[in-house]
């Protein structure tokens, strides 16, 4: 009776175990599936972020060239000539003994 | 049914014998090829260019930056209008100037044999086109017509300092290297290294994750920080074009220089080129003549001749030419005073002011031609200075041992010596340092994003004693304000310098009308804040360096001083 009873319960988690692993078998293929879809549909985010990682690279690259240019001191000199501003000619020298405005008591 | 079976048996036995055939033809006869050609579908592979270094002023401003530009190329078997009419569309996009007809008739006529070349798929129509351009060209939508992305270098002050910058060309393999100046001497430095991707991508071009793929990222090339001030750069420049053009000169250059640390503050020469446009111009404008250029220094030599007789004691500032009333006749040579007039009893600071060619034989003889040799060799001549730049030539100095009475008469006065200008500047610049000689330098930094490495000065040895320098300093002051060169000098301002007047060598002989001036002088005299060389090749309005070479160093020197915060003596 009890040698019965021990195999009802054997066959019992056999089955448990075959289903469970049916289960686990199922819950895999579907996760692999998931991810695989999941992963295709990345590889089209990926392709349209590298494609704006590219246009960001050549605006940053644009807007540098123009930034390097724009430093040309010849030609903020060609521009300050354009504008009216014209170079100091005489360099007045200061003496130190002798100020150009003083205190003076009231 | 029996028969049946076994015949169906046989049909099944067959069509699996044939694919096993047909899958061993395609999978081991031609699997690596069909292999290779799915890769080749599926799988990509770029090469990542590196980012060429920048070229940075002293106040980090750049000298040379990074830019893009386009390979406009053509896919004949995409063309779908006629190549005359392609041609004649592009052409004038790829001149300089679009209003110059005969230029886009050039230009069409150069497209038109390159797309008319049979056989060819694939060409290139235009290098380095601007991202303007191209935009202007994609606008046209003409149907097989294509741009590749490279890398372009800017100059944002045009062609100003060409010369001491040099310029990226092509090397045998097609790759970007530099030439010439920082670009050939930082060639390694700039140039970064190039990386690798490869990807499996489908047919939409779209990454496969799952496909893997390695990547060897590129790294940039480091940037160059140097001691060049743009500003003293414009305007040695502007002086110096303006010089070489009033004295009618073949050719100039100027150099400045802080002799404390040897850093180089400005350099240039005219006639130039402009690096961005290389190839425009001859190759014997690429050297750079203030490291490349040799020639006989003349009288600015004779500061050094003078200072290493001071240093030896075989003469003082005191000491009387006895030989100095009338040309000197050595060996079966006569020298002569550059204006045959003769001083008597000279005192060896009125040998430098005067610039006596005679004064300075006696100084020769009395130093003796080893110990000038040697002195010389102390001062960095017959030997490269070190600059950083590409292209120094070292002039060789006659073997010690090797100098007859003649040599050492003529050298005392900087004939039969040869010399390049920045030799010419360290030497006189250890004058100005205090007699300790130091290298010229161009770049003070490497720099990479945050990380940054000094280059630290080089300092040689001491050539000459401190008294040695005091005296030839005071000779070389005194030459400024009583010498030839005096109505050009700026009053109140210590100026220590030297005009020099050398003739040029051509075929054993002097050339009778030809020379070459040039002025070297540091200021302010006790406390030197630079060391300037200017010479002028061939100044057809006058020979002498007091009237050329002296008044342009002067124009320099007038924008230097404000700059510099130096001020007059009274």
């Amino acid at each position: 009776m009890r040698t019965q009873n021990s195999k009802s319960k054997a066959h019992g988690l056999s089955s448990l175990t075959k289903v469970l692993a049916g289960l686990g078998g199922v819950v895999a293929l579907a996760s692999a599936v998931i991810l695989i879809v999941e992963m295709a549909t990345s590889g089209a985010e990926l392709a349209k972020l590298e494609g704006e990682k590219v246009a960001l690279t050549r605006t940053n690259n644009e807007i540098s060239e123009d930034l390097v240019k724009a430093s040309s001191l010849s030609s903020i000199e060609k521009s300050a000539d354009s504008l009216g501003f014209i170079r100091p000619t005489v360099t007045l020298y200061l003496s130190p003994e002798g100020g150009v405005a003083a205190n003076l008591p009231k | 049914m029996q028969f049946r079976l076994k015949l169906l048996a046989v049909a099944f036995l067959l069509a699996f014998g044939s694919l096993v055939i047909r899958l061993f033809f395609w999978q081991i006869v031609h699997g690596g090829k069909l292999g290779k050609e799915a890769r080749n579908q599926y799988q990509v592979e770029n090469y990542l260019s590196a980012p060429r270094g920048s070229i940075l002023a002293s106040d980090r401003s750049w000298l040379v930056g990074r830019g893009d530009a386009y390979l406009v190329y053509a896919e004949i078997p995409n063309i779908k209008k006629s190549i005359n009419e392609i041609a004649d569309t592009l052409a004038p996009f790829f001149v300089d100037d679009p209003t110059n007809r005969a230029a886009i008739l050039d230009e069409s006529g150069r497209l038109k044999d390159i797309l008319g070349k049979k056989g060819v798929v694939w060409v290139p129509l235009k290098q380095k086109v601007s991202a303007e351009v191209k935009s202007q060209i994609e606008a046209l939508k003409i149907t097989g017509i294509g741009f590749e992305h490279k890398e372009d270098r800017v100059y944002p002050e045009a062609s100003e300092a060409a010369h001491l910058l040099g310029f990226v060309g092509k090397n045998e393999t097609g790759e970007d290297q530099g030439y010439f100046g920082l670009e050939g001497y930082y060639n390694l430095t700039l140039s970064g290294k190039p990386g690798f991707n490869q990807a499996e991508k489908d047919a939409r071009g779209r990454p496969i994750l799952l496909g893997g793929g390695k990547e060897i990222s590129a790294i940039s090339g480091v940037d160059l920080l140097t001691h060049i001030d743009k500003a003293i750069q414009l305007a040695v420049e502007k002086n110096l074009k303006a010089g070489v053009e009033k004295y009618e000169a073949s050719g100039g250059t100027a150099i400045v220089m802080d002799p404390t640390n040897g850093a180089i503050l400005a350099m240039s020469s005219f006639p130039s080129y402009d690096p961005s446009h290389y190839w425009e111009y001859g190759d014997s404008l690429f050297s750079n003549p203030a490291i490349s250029m040799s020639f006989e220094p003349g009288s600015i030599f004779k500061v050094l001749v003078m200072a290493s007789a001071l240093d030896a004691k075989v003469v003082t500032p005191e000491t009387k030419c006895d030989i100095c009333s009338g040309p000197l006749k050595v060996d079966k040579y006569l020298i002569e005073t550059w204006n045959k007039v003769y001083h008597p009893d000279s005192t060896m600071q009125d040998v430098i002011v005067n610039s006596d060619n005679v004064g300075m034989s006696f100084v020769g003889q009395k130093l003796g031609a080893d110990k000038l040799y040697d002195y010389l060799t102390k001062f960095g001549l017959g030997q490269a200075t070190g600059i950083d730049l590409q292209g120094e030539a070292a002039p060789q100095l006659r073997d010690k041992g090797d100098w007859n009475i003649v040599d050492l008469a003529t050298a005392s006065f900087g004939q039969g010596v040869a010399v390049t200008p920045i030799q010419m500047l360290r030497a006189v610049g250890a004058i100005a340092n205090g007699g300790r000689l130091v290298t010229p330098q161009v770049v003070a930094k490497l720099k990479a994003g945050s990380w940054q490495e000094e280059i630290k000065s080089k300092f040689g040895s001491k050539v000459i004693s401190e008294e040695a320098v005091k005296e030839i300093t005071s000779m070389m002051v005194e030459a400024t304000r009583t010498g030839e060169s005096k109505w050009t000098s700026i009053r109140g301002f210590k100026v220590a310098g030297k005009t020099g007047t050398a003739q040029i060598p051509i075929a054993g002989h002097y050339d009778a009308e030809k020379t070459i001036g040039s002025f070297i002088g540091f200021a302010p005299a006790d406390t030197p804040k630079f060391v300037m060389l200017v010479t002028l090749r061939e100044p057809k309005s006058s020979p002498w360096a007091s009237e050329t070479a002296a008044p342009l160093w002067y124009s320099i020197a007038k924008e230097l001083f404000p700059y510099f915060g130096i001020q007059p003596e009274s």
